[in-house]
Parts: structure tokens; sequence; C-alpha cells
């Protein structure tokens, strides 16, 4: 009881109190937050999947060319031997991405929990009046007229109502906050310490891909296009000795020894390279897609971060102002907009996200 | 003539002594190819990571240059010795940190029930729900006041609030009378 008689204590002497903070901002932002974090580590898992699927293509590439005679053990460049590696890498990750999603998504609970508890500690009025409906519901059932309850009653009632409300409230999301300060500045540190090995590896894959891709497209088809637009004669002299241009020229071993008189003029390599370009051409647009992947990795890496700083801070705010001004020591109120965490958030870039693949 | 050819011989010997050895092409893809791996080597090993970037960068770029089918394997195989690598500190620094993060989830439970314990704990609203409590509601909040009234030095700080919850517990007493008395 001398609980309740300390909450009419304040409630008689601030009627008005301070209203609860409204938190649902703080919650908007977290799970915000929580999904550009989860949204990154899908780019990430994407990309090993893709990774994958491409070194699968190259392994029956090499096998097709019997370059490789799928040996128990093949040789560590090879796509083959790439792809298990990378299979098991992805398993590693996975666990890692499993484990974080779920300490986040454990952050989004805890957020809205407290906006749902700031949110009701506003409707101590609304509960008066409810009660008071009841009341005179109850009164004409037993034939007692609403007369009781007169405007005066209603009001104070009100007034009390709403006060002790936001202080139960203000109280417990004193506590609340206070006990979720530490998790949260491990979990913040925790996303702010993953930018870099992410970034790490998302720059490995990055660096499969383009491997990858010039692979599977012949490493001297596309040399052969950047040459060419160079003007640089003698590598293109030297490239037409590669087999896969050979093929092309239908010149093979000693029947085409001098490859180059085979192309003595800029209208036969234009002949050539026009065969050769759609191969080129599906290589550039993965490549121009891939390095937008790896900017966009980077630049979301770098803004989650700096959002994380920003959401602790935004919490430790949110506890002190309610050790400092809540419940009971209600003096001044509290003002919590997120507008800086929102700030934050809206930096990382959520149209390239939805954009990347 | 003798002479002449011995000095010839000797004057050869000398040019040929005196002007290096062109490197052929290979020999020269190799040393450049050498270079790089060099500076891949470097960078990891001063943790520079642009630097390694670059480095891999080059390696990869090298692939693309009208070289041996040979020079490319050792290329790629430098590049993924190195990727593999990262590969793996990356991930074992990524799931030394996911091991931290998970042991703040307990942390965030409890605060979590706090916030929830504290929403359905919350008096008025609990009460509004059920329209039987409130008379209780009333007698809680009555004898509170007593308390406080007798613990206050000057009882005009509550200004009328034990009045009107007196006048407001009569007839919720009289509410509760008849209600009997119509179970009766």
């Amino acid at each position: 009881m001398p609980k309740l008689a300390a909450l009419l204590a304040f409630a008689t002497a601030l009627l008005a109190g301070c209203a609860t903070p409204d938190l649902r901002p703080f919650a908007d932002e977290t799970a915000r937050l929580a999904g550009a974090v989860a949204g990154e580590q899908r780019q990430i898992a994407l990309q090993f999947e893709r990774v994958i699927e491409l070194n699968e293509q190259a392994c029956e590439k090499e096998k097709a060319a019997a370059r490789l005679p799928d040996p128990p053990e093949p040789p560590k460049t090879s796509a083959c031997a790439v792809k298990e590696q990378r299979e098991k890498d992805a398993e590693g990750y996975a666990e890692s991405r499993r484990i974080i999603d779920g300490v986040l998504d454990k952050a989004v609970g805890y957020a809205s929990s407290l906006a749902q508890l700031a949110a009701a500690g506003e409707t101590g009025g609304q509960a008066a009046q409810s009660l008071l409906t009841s009341v005179k519901e109850f009164g004409s059932l037993v034939g007692v007229g609403g007369a009781a309850i007169t405007p005066a009653i209603a009001d104070t009632l009100g007034k009390i109502s709403t006060a002790v409300t936001r202080v139960q409230a203000q109280r417990s999301l004193a506590e609340a906050t206070k006990t979720a300060q530490e998790p949260i500045n491990v979990v913040a540190d925790g996303v702010r310490e993953m930018h870099a090995p992410s970034d790490r590896i998302a720059q490995v894959l990055y660096n499969d891909e383009q491997v990858l891709l010039l692979k599977l497209a012949g490493p001297d088809v596309i040399g052969l296009f950047k040459d060419a637009a160079l003007n640089r004669e003698s590598m293109i002299a030297r490239r037409l000795r590669a087999p896969v241009i050979a093929d092309l020229l239908g010149c093979r071993g000693e029947r085409c020894k001098d490859l180059h008189g085979a192309l003595d003029n800029a209208d036969q390599l234009g002949r050539l390279l026009e065969q050769l370009r759609p191969g080129y051409e599906a290589y550039e647009t993965s490549r121009v897609a891939l390095s937008r992947w790896r900017a966009d990795r980077k630049a979301n890496l770098a803004a989650i971060a700096r959002a994380m700083d920003a959401w602790k801070a935004e919490h430790a705010r949110v506890a002190q102002a309610l050790e400092r001004c809540g419940g009971l020591n209600a003096v001044r109120c509290a003002r919590i907009d997120a507008a800086s965490l929102k700030k934050a958030v809206d930096r990382i870039n959520e149209i390239r996200l939805l954009r990347s693949r | 003539m003798a002479k002449r050819a011995r000095k010839s011989s000797a004057g050869a010997g000398k040019k040929r002594a005196s002007r290096p050895a062109r490197p052929s092409p290979d020999a020269q893809d190799a040393a450049d190819l050498r270079k790089l791996i060099e500076a891949l080597i470097a960078a990891k090993q001063r943790g520079d990571t642009a630097a390694q970037d670059e480095a891999t960068q080059g390696l990869i770029d090298f692939m693309m240059l009208p070289v041996s089918q040979a020079l490319r394997n050792a290329a790629e195989e430098a590049r993924l010795q190195a990727d593999n690598q990262l590969m793996a500190e990356s991930l074992e620094a990524l799931r030394r940190i996911a091991a931290r993060m998970a042991a703040a989830g307990p942390g965030l439970d409890a605060a979590a029930a706090i916030a929830a314990a504290g929403a359905k704990k919350l008096l008025f609203p609990r009460l509004a729900k059920s329209a039987e409590t409130m008379l209780e509601a009333v007698e809680e909040l009555k004898q509170a006041t007593d308390e406080l009234e007798a613990q206050l030095d000057d009882a005009k700080e509550l200004g009328d609030l034990p009045k009107l919850l007196d006048s407001l517990a009569a007839q919720l007493e009289k509410l509760k009378a008849r209600a009997k008395a119509l179970q009766a």
C-alpha cells in the first residue's frame, strides 16, 4: 500500500504529470535497422549462392573441356574445388547469420514492448472513463441512477488515473531500459564490429565472381576486346594464339601457324570481334552488376555501422531520460523523438537494397 | 687474319657480355606475376586491406592478359590462397562476434518481459477491463488516500480528493449492496 500512497502523492502534487515519451519512433527505427542488417546478410548469402552456382558451371565446363579428368583430388584452382570450399564457407556464414538475426529479432521485440508500454502509459484517462461508464451501466442495471457519479468525481478520477498510469508505466519503462542498456550496447557494438569481416567476405565473393565471369567468358575473348579498344596491337597478336580465338578463326596447330596473318586488316579483326560480341556483352553486363553490388555493400555496411552508434546512443538517452525525469521524479518532461536515429537509418540505402540482386 | 679473327671473336664476346639478355615474353610475364604476388604478401603482412584488394585485383587483371595458362593458374592460385585465408579469418571473426551478441539475448528478453509485465500491471487500464473490480479499485485508492492523509502534515495538499473518494466509495457500496440483494 505505501507504493500506491506514493503514487497518489505524485498524482495529487502533479496531476498534469509528464506524458510518457512516445517510444514508437524508436521501435520503428529499431525494426528498420534490424531489417537493414538482415538485408545485408541476405545479400551476402545470395552472393555465396551465386558464386557456388557459377563455380558449378565453370566446373562443368572444365570437365567438358577434358582439361580436368574428373580426378578425386582436383587442382586447387579448379572451379570444382572452389565450389566445395565456398559451400563450406556458406554454411559457416549461415550459422553466424542465424544467430545475429535471432538477437536482432529480440531487440526488435524488446523495442516493441517498450513502445506498447509507453502507449499504455497514456491510456489512464481513457481507462477512468471506461471505468465510470461501466459503473454507470452497472448502476442503471441495479436501479441506482447515474447521479452517483458527479462530474467532479469523474474529473478527479480521470486525472488520478492519468497520472497514476503514467507513473506506473514510466517506472516500468525505466526499469526495462536500464536492464536492456548493456545488452543493447553489446548488440550495437557487435553489429558495428561485423562491418570489417562482412566487408572482407563480400570482397572475396566479389573477387570469386570476377574470376568466374572471366573463366566462363574466356580470358582471351574479354582481353581481346579490351586490347582492341585500346589498340594494343602486340597484345592482340599474342592473344590470337589462344585456343579459343584460334577455334573461331578455324585455325588450329600447323594449319594456321601464323595467326597474325589471318587478321591482317581491321575488317578481319572487326568481324572476329562481332562474332565474340554476345559473350563479351553478357560478361560486361554481369561485371557492371557485380561492381554495383560491391559498391552497395560497402556503402550499406558503413551506414549500418554508423546507424548502430546512433541506435545505442538513442537508447541510452531514453534510459537516462526515464531515470531522471520519469515516474515520481517527473519534474521536467523528456522529449524522445528518435530523430537523429531516424536520420542515421535513413542513410542506409534501402532503394539500393531492393535494387540489388 | 688469324689475329683479326681472334680479335673479332674477342670483340663479339665482349659485346655479348655487355648487353643483357632480353627476357622472353613468358619470363617477363612471370616476373610481373612475381611482383604482384610479392605486393599481395607485403600488403597482407602490413594488414593493409586497401593494398591487399589492389594486389588481388592486379592478379585478376593479370589473368586477362595474353599469358600462358600456367601463369594464369599461378595467378589464380595465389589469389585463391589469399582469399581463402581472408574468408576463413573473416568467418571466424564473425562467429566470435555472433557468439558475443548471442549472450545479449537473455538480457533483451528480460527487459522485454519487464516492459510486458509493466503494461499488464497498469492499475487503471487493468481495472477498466473488469467492471466488477471497480469497487476494489476505489477501496484501494481510498485506503491509500487515508494512509497518505495520515502521513502528510497538511491534508490540504490532497485537496478534495479524500472527500471525492469517500463519496465515490459510498455510492459504490450502495451499488454493491443492491447487487447482492438482487443476487439473493
